[in-house]
């Protein structure tokens, strides 16, 4: 996918932007606080509708305006369309060639991204929540129809556990209550499991590779799916099964807790290197290199899954990068890709090369 | 002056919350209202009242009727061994307009959503299951919406009923009629494809 044109209005420290991007190389510069970041992230959200670091969508939005929007027109393969993401006070919507989505989720994981940025280090240094949205957000790119089972999910559990909260309301009625919550979350959950295992097993390939590409060394990167409930390797039904089972073993718990304690929110990703456990045991340089690869594997895996090559967005990240996994970097994205790359100065190996140059200062850009 | 008077403030807030209308659609039917001739206005308000006043549940089916019970019920040619359960009221005109169902109806008035603080003792499940124990219904149809709160609602009732031995059905979801196949959104087509049927 190519994103061939950037148009921004109240976005951040954005008033008003139209820029154009080339297929290939795009290199993006400005001294820090200038709006580098905010220019990546608003093509992020482009893609995901949320942001990798705001949680609240009105801080999206430009001090003193109500609605903001992110459009953008992209090349997939032969065809070209428009994609616009609006933010108001009343929520998100999306457009997809002009006409409005029904749902703006529906629009979710149509452009195809995938966002390198220096917090990436908890990707394998993080809590398991990191993993999770990893998990997530992988499955997002997949498209709308893919991500309805995370979408499904997790609107089960918001139901399950508002029932939880006050479950002494129902009284005998309880059981009667809860039970249609189970069956909507065992199988949304089972849906949710079987799309990261398989997710998994096609990055534990691509991560053990690029991690020896990356550093020349045979050590052998595991990663490994550790639910919370057991389940066998079966198919979905099977595992529906187990975490229905597993639900109502939990029940006690589950009430005194007040909160849903079986499921894929719970799920952990375990990263092995050499055997040894990632998190606690590798050294920070370990540590970088693993989620370089990690968002190596995304980016593949969207690739393989959908046949869409993602726009590789790279945030600050090329200067702690060494020389050979900038080049890396670089030749992934070959003919018919994309990368935009953000950084503070221009790097030694782009000095005369091709791909085109932006400089960034204060909300505006320019092409050098 | 920053603010209306306080009658205006007043019937602001009154319609702001309405279903689909926030603080900028009230300001904007509000002063509308104050510029049209009273009449009008007049017009709307006991239109308002009289509905109000004369619309009531329907005692068999909870539809909205003007009489004891609605015209759906009160209709003699109506399959009485067909029942088909909906969420609301604006649900049985949109089975109506369809003209391809001859059986009754029943009005959940919702669907079961925890958030919301909807459970199954906010519905009208007892009453539904009052009407099944008389033995006249032979297949209860289940249309509530394809949701995660209808779909849950969906799955409760149709435990509620097995026992009863009456055949439970849920209406299909999939593809809008006349469209083309490249213009379904990817969900509903997944859907479709997933709930394909043999020919």
């Amino acid at each position: 996918m190519i994103l061939e044109s950037l148009e921004l209005l109240n976005y951040r420290n954005y008033p008003e932007l139209k820029i154009e991007f080339i297929e290939g190389n795009n290199l993006i510069l400005g001294r820090n606080a200038q709006g580098k970041s905010n220019l990546l992230e608003s093509i992020y959200f482009l893609s995901h509708q949320k942001s990798f670091r705001a949680s609240r969508m009105r801080d999206l939005v430009l001090e003193g305006r109500e609605n903001a929007y992110v459009k953008g027109v992209i090349i997939d393969d032969e065809r070209r369309f428009s994609l616009k993401v609006g933010i108001s006070p009343g929520g998100r919507t999306a457009q997809l060639n002009g006409q409005i989505m029904e749902t703006p989720g529906k629009a979710r994981g149509v452009f195809k991204c995938v966002m390198f940025s220096p917090d990436d280090l908890y990707l394998v240094k993080g809590d398991p929540s990191r993993r999770r949205e990893f998990m997530d957000e992988t499955v997002e790119g997949l498209g709308p129809v893919r991500a309805q089972v995370t979408a499904d999910y997790r609107r089960a559990l918001k139901q399950r556990n508002a029932l939880l909260r006050d479950w002494e309301k129902y009284g005998r009625a309880l059981e009667d209550a809860m039970d249609p919550w189970d069956d909507a979350l065992s199988r949304a959950g089972a849906a949710v499991v079987v799309e990261r295992r398989k997710m998994l097993s096609a990055m534990s390939e691509s991560v053990l590779r690029s991690y020896e590409e990356v550093t020349g060394a045979e050590k052998k990167v595991e990663l490994g799916y550790r639910g919370s409930f057991e389940a066998g390797p079966g198919r979905r039904e099977e595992i529906e099964k187990s975490m229905r089972q597993a639900l109502s073993h939990a029940s006690v718990r589950e009430r005194k807790a007040r909160t849903t304690l079986v499921g894929p929110h719970r799920d952990e990703v375990e990263i092995r290197l050499g055997g040894r456990d990632t998190r606690a045991l590798a050294s920070q340089g370990e540590q970088r290199t693993l989620s370089f690869c990690l968002r190596i594997a995304q980016k593949e895996y969207l690739e393989s899954e959908t046949g869409r090559v993602p726009v590789m967005l790279l945030d600050d990240v090329f200067s702690e990068l060494d020389s050979q996994r900038r080049k890396g970097v670089l030749r992934a994205a070959g003919p018919g890709a994309q990368s935009l790359v953000t950084a503070t100065e221009m790097p030694a190996e782009k000095q005369g090369g091709e791909g085109r140059v932006f400089v960034v200062e204060k909300g505006s850009v320019s092409v050098v | 002056m920053t603010r209306y008077t306080e009658s205006v403030e007043n019937l602001i807030e009154n319609l702001c919350g309405l279903p689909g209308i926030g603080p900028k659609s009230a300001q904007r039917i509000a002063l509308h209202l104050l510029s049209v001739p009273s009449e009008e206005t007049d017009r709307l308000a006991a239109a308002i009242v009289s509905a109000k006043e004369n619309v009531r549940y329907c005692s068999v089916c909870f539809n909205i009727t003007e009489q004891d019970t609605c015209d759906i019920c009160e209709d003699t040619r109506r399959d009485r061994t067909v029942l088909c359960v909906v969420e609301e009221p604006r649900d049985v005109i949109a089975i109506e307009r369809s003209g391809s169902y001859r059986g009754i109806y029943h009005v959940l008035g919702g669907a079961i959503s925890p958030i919301d603080g909807v459970g199954p003792e906010e519905l009208r499940f007892a009453e539904l299951m009052g009407r099944l124990r008389q033995g006249q219904v032979g297949e209860l149809v289940i249309a509530t919406n394809p949701n995660a709160e209808g779909e849950a609602t969906a799955m409760y009732l149709s435990r509620m009923v097995r026992p009863l031995g009456i055949t439970v059905t849920r209406i299909a979801s999939g593809l809008p009629v006349g469209g083309d196949l490249e213009y379904a959104d990817e969900v509903t087509l997944g859907r479709a494809l997933e709930h394909r049927t043999p020919l």
